[in-house]
This record gives C-alpha cells, structure tokens and sequence, in this order.
C-alpha cells in the first residue's frame, strides 16, 4: 500500500498533467479546485464538506463518489454509509481514537474498487478534546497522513435502532444495492452508475446501535468484527 | 427458427452470494434479482430459449415440469413489464 502524505491534502487524479493531484485551494473567501498546485505548494482543504466540489470533475474523470466514511482495517478500506445523524463522523472519531487510519470522513472517491484518501479532518457537531472550533460550530479534529489509497473491501451501512448493543449483521445483495440506490437518490451525478454494482457486489453490513450507547463500543464492535471477517 | 430471449443492451449485472443485482441503465433502474430467478439470469446473457429456461428451473429446483413452465412465463413477463428483454431468432 502506497503511503503518501500529500494524498491526504488532495485527491490524487492520474493521467492529469502536470501534476496528479486535484487540490482544494484559495482559502474560506473562494474555494476552487486546482490541479496545478501539489498538495503542500498552496492547497488546503477549507472543510471536508468542500470536497463535494470535487464530485463534478472527478466524474468527468471517470471516478465515482459516495456520501461516506472510509476507515483502513488491515490494509483494506471499509465505506461507512449512513443517512444524515446516523453518527458517521462520530464514528469514524471513535475509530481514529482506536488507532485506526481514518481514509476519508464525507466524500469516499473510488476508481473501480480503488478508495482514495480525502481530506485530513473530521468536523464533529460535538466538542472533543484537542479540537478547533470551526465556522457553523463545528469541532475540527485534524487526523493524521492516511495511505494514498486502499482496496474497498466492503460497506458497513450505520443505522440507530432502539436499546441494543451494538451488533453487526451481514446484508443481502439485494439489500445492500437498495441501499446504495437509495443514498444517490436525488443527487444526479450518483445515479445509474454501473460502480454501484461493483460495491453492491462486495460484503456489506449493518452496524446496529443505541444512540444511547456508547460510541467507543460501537467502534470496538466494528473493528473487531471487521478484522474477524478479513482474517 | 427458435425465438431466444436475451437481455437489451445497457443491461449490466452482477452476481454476489448466488444472487443477481442488475442496473438498467437506459431506464436508470436498479434491480434486484430472487433466488430462482438469479439461476436463470445468466441465460439471458447470450441468449436462450424459454423451453431451455423451463428446463433448467426444473432441474435446479427439481419441479414438475408444468410448475417450472408457469414460473419461466410468469418471470419473463415481469421483465418484459421492465423492457428488460429483446428477442432474437
């Protein structure tokens, strides 16, 4: 697996000449993608919501997006998805907190099977230790270099449900391609992908816990059910 | 001649755990296939007869002949309500 600091701050777009590289730059006044400047020489990612910005360009580049999370267990990626307030950011925390490399936190980018790193923070609607407060107060938790990119393994889809432990249980095919049909729903340039059948394809799961609960447990659950099932 | 069905063009699958999922992408339509179904599907790639997909549900589920033919025609109408399939000599 390629180890690379600079794909953290941008996303690494081959065949593109000069460089590689799609960076988010010009501050919080006029964010614009650039594909001139590396990563380091002027790019920053304002927020990690700004990586939707992305999505058109990447499209006509032949890569797809899905609305979601991205941790590395074992060298292999996992998109966490979940409808809004299902806790995906939080999640995720919980997972960097845990040890674990944090691949994306919003915009997961795929070509073929191949995620990519996005964006190096997490912005969190509760206060964490050693966070920035951000605008729309939110709390910025800046992760640490991710791997330019990992195989998708898999999708954990996130969803509440009332006093349970957390638990992870194995979808269907058919119930994970609902799934993912129904996330793009509404946001044209997600719909009728053939890449949807693709990550349909590969295992997926469904975490299930408490909004109650604790969000470490559930990171815990996930981590080592995740690793039980690659081993 | 013998008529085969097969599926249109832009007609894109995929098979996980012994089940198809499909995207109709002129039609923008995610599918998902059932079980019985799943086993006659990739038939429908190159093309077959629907004597040939009666034949081979009888044999995988072990029906009587009859109730495979019922079950062929009834699933082969529900693709064709979707514009799923095309016919060829």
């Amino acid at each position: 697996m390629q180890d690379s600091r600079a794909a953290a701050f941008g996303f690494r777009v081959e065949g593109l000449a000069p460089t590689p590289w799609l960076a988010v730059v010009g501050g919080e006044s006029l964010p614009r993608l650039d594909a001139r400047n590396a990563p380091g020489e002027g790019a920053e990612i304002v927020q990690p919501g700004v990586a939707h910005l992305a999505l058109p360009e990447l499209r006509a580049l032949g890569r797809v997006a899905l609305h979601a999370a991205a941790i590395v267990v074992d060298e292999v990626a996992w998109a966490l998805i979940g409808t809004r307030k299902t806790g995906k950011s939080t999640l995720a925390y919980a997972c960097h907190r845990a040890g674990l490399t944090i691949l994306t936190e919003d915009v997961l980018v795929l070509e073929g099977m191949r995620a990519f790193a996005g964006p190096r923070c997490l912005d969190l609607r509760v206060a964490v230790e050693r966070a920035e407060i951000v605008r729309d107060e939110r709390h910025r938790v800046t992760l640490p270099p991710a791997p330019a990119e990992a195989p998708l393994a898999g999708v954990v889809y996130l969803r509440w449900e009332d006093e349970v432990r957390p638990a992870l249980h194995p979808l269907d095919p058919g119930e994970r391609l609902t799934r993912l049909a129904d996330g793009a729903r509404g946001d044209a340039p997600w719909r009728g992908d053939i890449e949807l059948l693709e990550v349909a394809a590969l295992p997926g799961y469904e975490l299930c816990r408490s909004q109650s609960g604790r969000v470490e447990d559930a990171a815990a659950v996930l981590l080592a059910e995740l690793s039980a099932r690659q081993a | 001649m013998t008529e085969h069905l097969r599926l249109r063009e832009g007609v894109h699958w995929r098979e996980a755990e012994g089940r198809v999922i499909a995207l109709d992408l002129p039609g923008g339509l995610y599918l998902t296939v059932n079980r019985s179904g799943s086993v006659l599907w990739p038939m429908l790639q190159e093309g077959a007869t629907r004597d040939e997909l009666v034949n081979r549900l009888a044999a995988e589920f072990d029906l009587p002949p009859e109730r495979a033919s019922t079950d062929v025609d009834a699933w082969l109408a529900a693709l064709d309500a979707q514009h799923l399939l095309e016919r060829v000599e």
